[in-house]
């Protein structure tokens, strides 16, 4: 039963993945991102706005379930605190990308409603089992052809052992594809 | 020269100045050393062009076109004759009737079955002239309401703050290619500075043509390329036929496309080092760096009479003080500076470098280090007699309106306004 369940999960995968893997590929790979966000009183950290930044890679072009990685640090910025700055490894999952969507007049360039669920675990540099697991959503995210723009991303803390540790709230997250594949 | 610096540029090249230092000073003057290295491991421009990767494709049935008027009519008929695709990159779009007629063309065409795709450079949409009085607008807009198929490369927008000095990078290539076989390049764009006539102030610029399948399977390719960077509309390059490599000539393509960094570099060394009677320069500007200079001194050297042929009109105050600075390191290298002068305010904005009356590149790449660095940029290296003929009667047309400068007039443009927008136009020229 398990080995049927897993076979149809890797059907189901591969024929979501089909019409994108028959269109023209994107020449990117990766990019950079920024987001603004706070964080909840009880969580790991302080009250403030922080600003993330980090590289990301974006490899595959999938119409449905598009996964992305990124690496980031994660800074104090109001008040600054270089002591503080921490880091933060992260999966994203694109949902689905719908062109014809109620956004889309907001942007001179064609964009993509594609929502998007995140997991994270984020570290101390002093101490790196200290860190938090984070789970969001992007809620109100767009693509275009070389960037991603989301607004209003919340996200659940939980500690080290999964207990709930607050939660955190991204104004906006911008990534830019930069980065490109070596040519095919 | 009427035009002051405002207080605005005076501030904008006031910040870039630091900038533009510390970038100078990394461009170094190690091009001497390496024309050297060049000149002992490639026996001629040809072979050294081969080994930095610069295809080329046969081609035949030259074409030149020297004003906005004349590839104007070129390129209507070109959209007229268009049985299935035309790809058309235009670093700039703004509104003139031309434009207008051009789009308005290519939306009945797309009617037809014509399958058409234009990129076009954000810069588009801040145009400014002296002469006017309100901004030309971009004609984006126009586009898409005909709904051509359209993208912005890299887009200047205020949500891509982050993206910083990768603003910088501009798409300053203009290419046609129509049905897999006719490309076109050089420095006009679909806007109003080149689809004016020069008699009524437009620029002096050319298009050059040609028939190569070749060619126009490359130029398609790296076209797509760009697109599927900036569109969600994806291209596929097997659905736009260009089969072939045929033609009785050969052209070199120097396509510094997404990404693809030093080809322009290369292609300016491979003329400074392997000229060996004469070089021509004919540029727009004259916004050099050391590196740059070093490139002249080298020919010179050798006893290679350098010519560089600039504009006196110029677009902008800043343009213009920037670029006569340039004109004294012209001089002190060796090189002898000619100013092209137009009655009616014509900008010379030609790109065009000539060896020996047997190697050419015309294009989009002006001898600075915007177009060595962060612009992509397209230029067809030719041979052909019979484009190198074509070349040069148009390069002696030019010259019987332009007039040698000396060196104690050039000396009048040293002083600091100059200096400070010739250091801010090392970026946003």
């Amino acid at each position: 039963m398990k080995t049927l369940r897993t076979l149809a999960c890797a059907a189901l995968l591969a024929a979501a993945a089909m019409p994108a893997v028959a269109d023209p590929p994107s020449p990117w790979l990766g990019g950079v991102v920024f987001s603004t966000r706070g964080y909840s009183e009880g969580s790991a950290h302080a009250a403030g706005e922080y600003l993330d930044l980090g590289l990301f890679v974006d490899p595959f072009e999938l119409a449905f379930l598009r996964p992305s990685a990124s690496l980031r640090l994660i800074v104090p910025l109001f008040p600054f605190d270089a002591g503080r700055i921490d880091g933060a490894a992260g999966l994203e999952l694109e949902l689905f990308g719908l062109r014809r969507h109620p956004l889309r007049a907001i942007m001179a360039q064609a964009s993509a409603y594609a929502p998007a669920l995140s997991a994270s675990r984020s570290f101390s540099f002093v101490d790196p089992l200290s860190g938090e697991w984070a789970i969001g959503a992007h809620p109100i995210r767009l693509r275009t052809g070389d960037a991603r723009y989301s607004f209003l991303a919340p996200e659940l803390l939980f500690g080290p052992g999964f207990e709930p540790a607050g939660w955190s709230l991204k104004l906006f997250e911008f990534s830019y594809l930069i980065f490109e594949e070596p040519r095919r | 020269m009427k035009r002051t610096l405002s207080g605005a540029g005076a501030s904008r090249a006031a910040a870039a100045a630091v900038v533009a230092l510390a970038l100078l000073a990394a461009s170094g003057c190690a091009s001497y050393g390496k024309l050297e290295r060049y000149r002992e491991a490639y026996p001629d421009a040809a072979a050294f062009f081969e080994s930095r990767g610069v295809p080329s494709f046969g081609a035949s049935e030259p074409a030149l076109y020297m004003d906005g008027g004349a590839w104007y009519e070129r390129a209507m008929e070109l959209i007229a004759g268009a049985e299935d695709y035309i790809l058309i990159s235009s670093f700039l779009i703004t509104d003139i009737d031309r434009q207008e007629a051009i789009f308005d063309a290519l939306a009945e065409r797309m009617a037809d079955g014509v399958r058409v795709y234009m990129i076009v450079d954000s810069a588009s949409y801040y145009r400014t002239y002296p002469m006017d009085a309100e901004p030309i607008p971009a004609s984006t807009p126009l586009a898409r309401a005909l709904g051509i198929p359209l993208i912005e490369y890299n887009p200047i927008r205020g949500r891509r703050i982050f993206t910083l000095l990768g603003l910088l990078d501009r798409d300053h290539r203009k290419f046609w290619v129509v049905d897999g076989r006719t490309v076109v390049t050089g420095g006009q764009n679909v806007d109003y500075d080149s689809l004016r006539d020069v008699g009524s102030g437009g620029c002096v610029d050319a298009m050059i043509e040609y028939d190569s399948p070749g060619a126009a399977a490359f130029l398609r390719d790296s076209f797509v390329r760009t697109w599927n960077a900036y569109s969600l509309d994806r291209l596929d390059p097997g659905d736009f036929a260009a089969e072939g490599d045929r033609g009785e000539y050969r052209i070199s393509i120097v396509d510094q496309g997404l990404r693809s960094p030093g080809l322009v570099t290369g292609m300016f060394d491979g003329f400074a080092a392997f000229a060996s009677e004469e070089l021509w320069l004919v540029q727009c500007y004259a916004y050099l760096t050391p590196s740059l200079l070093d490139k002249v001194r080298f020919a010179v050297d050798r006893g290679v009479r350098v010519n560089v042929v600039l504009s006196r009109e110029h677009v902008t105050a800043r343009a213009l003080y920037g670029s006569y600075y340039g004109m004294l390191d012209l001089i002190d290298a060796g090189a002898s500076v000619y100013l092209y002068e137009s009655d009616v305010g014509s900008l010379l904005h030609f790109k065009l470098i000539l060896a020996d009356g047997k190697l050419a590149s015309v294009g989009s790449a002006n001898y600075n280090l915007r177009s060595q660095t962060t612009s992509r940029e397209l230029s067809f290296v030719v041979s052909d007699p019979e484009s190198l003929a074509m070349i040069r009667s148009e390069l002696d047309a030019l010259l019987a309106s332009c007039r040698p400068v000396r060196r104690e007039e050039a000396r009048r443009y040293r002083g600091l306004p100059y200096l400070m927008q010739n250091l801010l136009m090392q970026f946003w020229g």
